[in-house]
């Protein structure tokens, strides 16, 4: 098997790298996940305080 | 970063603490809303029979539109009909609170009132009661917003909301757009 450079790598080193990579990974996630609710929460929050709020008492 | 699995396992759990809190802020804002602001969805459940609303009872053309009742309690009566409400322009106070009641005899309608939280479904054989404060004065627009049929989309009607020196009911308590 060769590595990303072409150079034949051992067992352990490929371990390695792809441990490397697999370390990004969750981070990644988070921050995209993250992202995705906080904008879901801010564009709820702004409705309910810009158009909710200011349309007056209903019951 | 995370390189082992307790990383994994803290960054489950801050997320899962995130999430949370996010939810018991959105829940705590409605529940603020619902008992300081009074602001929850109209839940008015009252029978009436779609075939003799209009002949008999508080939806015959007489009482329809916006009446003063004794203990000063503002009420609009609106019937709504394939494919125009009756009556097609109604008036009411600003800032003073107002009960708008409807019924259907024919199919399913719905309103709003532009611009206000004024939203709710008119059933056959149910009254719908929104109690609701105008703030915002001049002729409000409040479509069908529930598809009821080829005239759909030119059943509206219009609220127009006056300030309180120009809501001047009759002898019988009554305003209408004609008069206004």
């Amino acid at each position: 098997m060769s590595g990303r450079n072409g150079v034949e790598a051992q067992p352990a080193d490929l371990d390695q790298q792809q441990l490397l990579a697999l370390r990004e990974v969750p981070s990644g996630a988070i921050a995209l996940g993250g992202a995705a609710v906080l904008l879901l929460l801010v564009a709820w929050l702004l409705i309910y305080l810009l158009v909710y709020l200011p349309r007056g008492m209903v019951g | 970063m995370a390189a082992t699995q307790q990383d994994v396992q803290r960054s489950e759990t801050r997320w899962a603490v995130w999430v949370s809190l996010f939810v018991v802020i959105i829940f705590g804002l409605t529940v603020f809303a619902a008992l300081v602001l009074h602001r929850n969805p109209p839940s008015n459940l009252e029978r009436i029979d779609p075939r003799t609303l209009h002949l008999s009872g508080e939806f015959t053309e007489p009482n329809l539109g916006t009446r003063v009742e004794p203990n000063g309690q503002v009420t609009t009566r609106i019937v709504a009909t394939q494919f125009a409400f009756v009556p097609p322009c109604v008036v009411v106070p600003a800032d003073r609170e107002v009960t708008l009641r409807l019924a259907s005899p024919d199919v399913i309608h719905g309103i709003l009132v532009s611009g206000t939280n004024v939203n709710t479904m008119v059933v056959p054989g149910y009254v719908s009661q929104v109690h609701t404060v105008f703030r915002r004065m001049g002729d409000l627009l409040m479509p069908c917003h529930e598809f009821c049929g080829l005239g759909h989309s030119q059943m509206l009607a219009r609220v127009r909301v006056v300030p309180a020196e120009q809501f001047r009911p009759d002898a019988q308590g009554r305003v209408s757009c004609a008069a206004s």
